[in-house]
C-alpha cells in the first residue's frame, strides 16, 4: 500500500497541470484579492488567504481523484487486479494521495500570507489552520476518486472542473456569502469546502470546531465513500 | 481415490464446465480444460472465440456464469493474491508518466517473494530502458514492460494474452526466446494468440476454442491430425466459393485473390472433381494440412 501511495505521489509531482492550477493559481488569486480588498484590513487578508487555501486544497484533491478516469481508460486498474492489492488498500492509497498533494497547496498559500501580506499569527493558530483544514480535505478527495471512478477519461476533466468550481463558488471560497441572499449560505453549509474553510475561520477567530462542520463534513465522507466503495465494487466485476 | 480428481488438484488450471454469458451472447460456452504444472499450452482461436473471456475468469478477472476455474488447486483471485499467477493482458495498460523501473517496481513491491528487481528487468529484456518513461516507448517495448509485470510476482503460472501483439518479427523472436528462458525452469504458460506459428513454435499443447468450445485440444501434431486433411491451392477463373465448398470432400473454401484454397477431407476425390468441374484450373498444389489449416477446418465447421 505504502508502495502504491509513493507511485502515486510521484506521479503527481511530475504532472505540469497539477502544479499550475492547485498552487499557482490559488496562489495568484489570494494576492491579487488581498491587495485589491485587504489592504490595511490584517483580518480581511487572514480570512482570505484561509478562503483561498481552501480553494487550492479543493482543486487539488478533486483534480487528484479524477485522473482515475484516465487510469481505468488505459486498463490500469485491470493490472492492479491481478496483484495482492486489495480494494481497501487501493481506495485508502487513492485517497491518501489526494491529501499529500492538498497540503502543498495550503502551505504555500499560508506561507505567502506571512511572507507578502505579513499575516501574523501565533503558532497554535497556524498548527490549527494546517491540520483542520487538512483534515478538511477527506471528503472533497472522496468526491474527487469517486469522479475518477464514474467518469470517462475524456469527460472526468470537465466534471472535476464543474464539481471543483461549484464547491468553490456555492461554499463561499470566492465570494463572502454575507453579501449573497440568505438562500445561499444555507446551500454553503451543506457542502464539504464551506466547512474546510470554515475550519480555519473558527481557528483563526479563536472558536472552537463546529459541530454542525464536523457531522456534515463526516456525513460527506461516509456517503461518497460508499459510492466510492460501491463504485469500485462494480468497475471490477465488470468485463 | 477418484483419479479425475487427484488430477484436478494436482492440476496448475483446471477449468470445469466453464460458462460465460453477456447477455444473451454465450461467449464462454461450456469448456473444460486441465493444463499440468510444466505446460506451455496455446489457447488458438479466431477473434470472437472466447479466448480473452476464459483468460479472465481463469484470472478471477470475471465470474463464470456456470462451472469453475481453479489455479494451483486455489479460487483464481486466491491464487493472483499469493503471487501464484503472472499475467499480461491485452485491456491491461500501463501509466504513461511513469518510468520503466517505477512501474516494475511498484508490482514487485505487492508481492510476497518477488523476482529481484535486476533480474526481472533483464528477462524482460528492458535493463537498458530502466529510467525511461512508458509513454516514450514502442508498442513492443511496451509489451516487454507488461512482460515484467507479469514476472514481477516470480509466478508459477504465466497468463498471456496475445502478448507479441505489437511486436514486429524481430521483438516477437526475442521475446518468445525471453519466455522460453522462463518456461525452461518449469513454470506453466498459458497463452491466447491468433499466430498459428506462434502456437506451432511454442507450445507443448493446442487448445482450440471456436465460438466459446474447445474443438480440440492435444499435442500440435494431434490437432493436425484431427483436420485429418490436405490443402488444395488452385488458381481457379471464376471461384464461385459456396459451389466448391459442396465439392465431395472439401470442408471449407478460402478465396484469397486469384488464388482458391480448398480444405479437404479426402484430396483425391475433391481434385477429382475439382478438375471435372473446372477444367481451367491450374497452378494446382495439393500439400499436407499444417496447423493452420486443422485451423481453418476446425474453426469453420458450420460455416462450410
Amino acid at each position: 500500500m505504502g508502495a502504491l501511495l509513493a507511485f502515486e505521489v510521484r506521479r503527481l509531482l511530475r504532472s505540469p497541470r497539477f502544479s499550475i492550477f492547485t498552487v499557482a493559481f490559488p496562489l495568484v488569486m489570494f494576492l491579487g484579492f488581498s491587495s485589491a480588498e485587504g489592504r490595511g484590513d490584517p483580518a480581511v487578508v487572514a480570512y482570505l488567504m484561509v478562503s483561498m487555501a481552501a480553494f487550492g486544497a479543493v482543486a487539488a484533491s478533486v483534480s487528484t481523484g479524477s485522473r482515475t478516469a484516465i487510469e481505468r481508460q488505459v486498463g490500469w486498474n485491470r493490472q492492479l487486479r491481478l496483484t495482492p492489492l486489495s480494494g481497501v488498500d487501493y481506495l485508502i492509497s487513492k485517497v491518501a494521495a489526494a491529501m499529500l498533494v492538498a497540503l502543498p497547496s495550503l502551505l504555500l498559500v499560508y506561507a505567502a500570507g506571512v511572507l507578502f501580506m505579513h499575516v501574523d499569527l501565533s503558532p497554535g493558530t497556524w498548527l490549527q489552520l494546517i491540520v483542520f483544514c487538512w483534515l478538511g480535505v477527506l471528503p472533497t478527495a472522496v468526491l474527487g476518486l469517486l469522479i475518477g471512478l464514474l467518469a470517462t477519461g475524456d469527460s472526468a476533466q470537465a466534471m472535476s472542473t464543474v464539481l471543483m468550481l461549484g464547491l468553490s463558488m456555492l461554499g463561499g471560497l470566492w465570494l463572502p456569502l454575507s453579501a449573497l441572499p440568505a438562500v445561499m449560505t444555507d446551500i454553503a453549509q451543506a457542502l464539504p469546502s464551506y466547512w474546510l474553510a470554515e475550519f480555519g475561520h473558527d481557528a483563526l477567530a479563536g472558536n472552537v470546531l463546529s459541530f454542525q462542520g464536523v457531522i456534515t463534513m463526516a456525513a460527506w465522507i461516509v456517503v461518497a465513500g460508499a459510492f466510492v466503495a460501491l463504485r469500485y465494487r462494480r468497475d471490477s466485476a465488470r468485463v | 481415490m477418484d483419479s479425475t480428481d487427484t488430477v484436478t488438484r494436482g492440476a496448475a488450471v483446471s477449468l470445469r464446465g466453464l460458462v460465460k454469458h453477456f447477455g444473451d451472447v454465450r461467449a464462454v460456452d461450456g469448456v473444460d480444460v486441465t493444463i499440468a504444472p510444466g505446460e506451455v499450452v496455446a489457447l488458438l482461436g479466431p477473434n470472437g472465440a472466447g479466448k480473452s473471456t476464459t483468460i479472465d475468469m481463469l484470472l478471477g478477472l470475471a465470474e463464470p456464469t456456470q462451472g469453475a476455474a481453479s489455479v494451483f488447486g486455489r479460487a483464481p483471485r486466491e491464487a493472483v493474491a499469493a503471487g501464484l499467477v503472472g499475467a499480461m493482458l491485452q485491456s491491461g495498460g500501463l501509466l504513461d508518466d511513469a518510468t520503466v523501473s517505477e512501474t516494475v517496481a511498484l508490482f514487485r513491491a505487492m508481492y510476497p517473494k518477488p523476482l529481484p528487481l535486476k533480474e526481472t528487468l533483464q528477462r524482460a529484456g528492458l535493463a537498458e530502458l530502466a529510467g525511461r518513461k512508458v509513454g516514450a516507448l514502442s508498442g513492443g517495448e511496451k509489451q516487454r514492460v507488461r512482460f515484467a509485470v507479469a514476472l514481477a510476482s516470480n509466478p508459477d503460472l504465466l497468463v498471456l494474452d496475445e502478448p507479441t501483439v505489437a511486436m514486429d518479427v524481430e521483438g516477437r523472436r526475442e521475446f518468445w526466446a525471453a519466455m522460453r528462458s522462463y518456461t525452461d525452469t518449469g513454470r506453466t504458460v498459458v497463452f491466447a494468440t491468433h499466430y498459428l506459428a506462434e502456437a506451432e513454435d511454442y507450445a507443448d499443447r493446442v487448445v482450440l476454442l471456436r465460438s466459446g468450445r474447445v474443438v480440440a485440444d492435444g499435442s500440435v501434431s494431434q490437432v493436425r491430425s484431427l483436420a485429418a486433411g490436405r490443402v488444395i491451392t488452385a488458381k481457379i477463373p471464376h471461384a464461385d466459393e459456396g459451389a466448391l465448398a459442396l465439392l465431395p470432400g472439401v470442408t471449407s473454401v478460402l478465396v484469397r485473390g486469384d488464388s482458391t484454397e480448398l480444405a479437404c477431407v479426402d484430396s483425391d476425390t475433391a481434385l477429382r472433381e475439382l478438375l471435372d468441374r473446372h477444367p481451367q484450373a491450374r497452378d494446382i498444389e495439393v500439400r499436407g494440412a499444417g496447423l493452420e489449416a486443422a485451423f481453418v477446418t476446425l474453426t469453420r465447421q458450420e460455416a462450410a
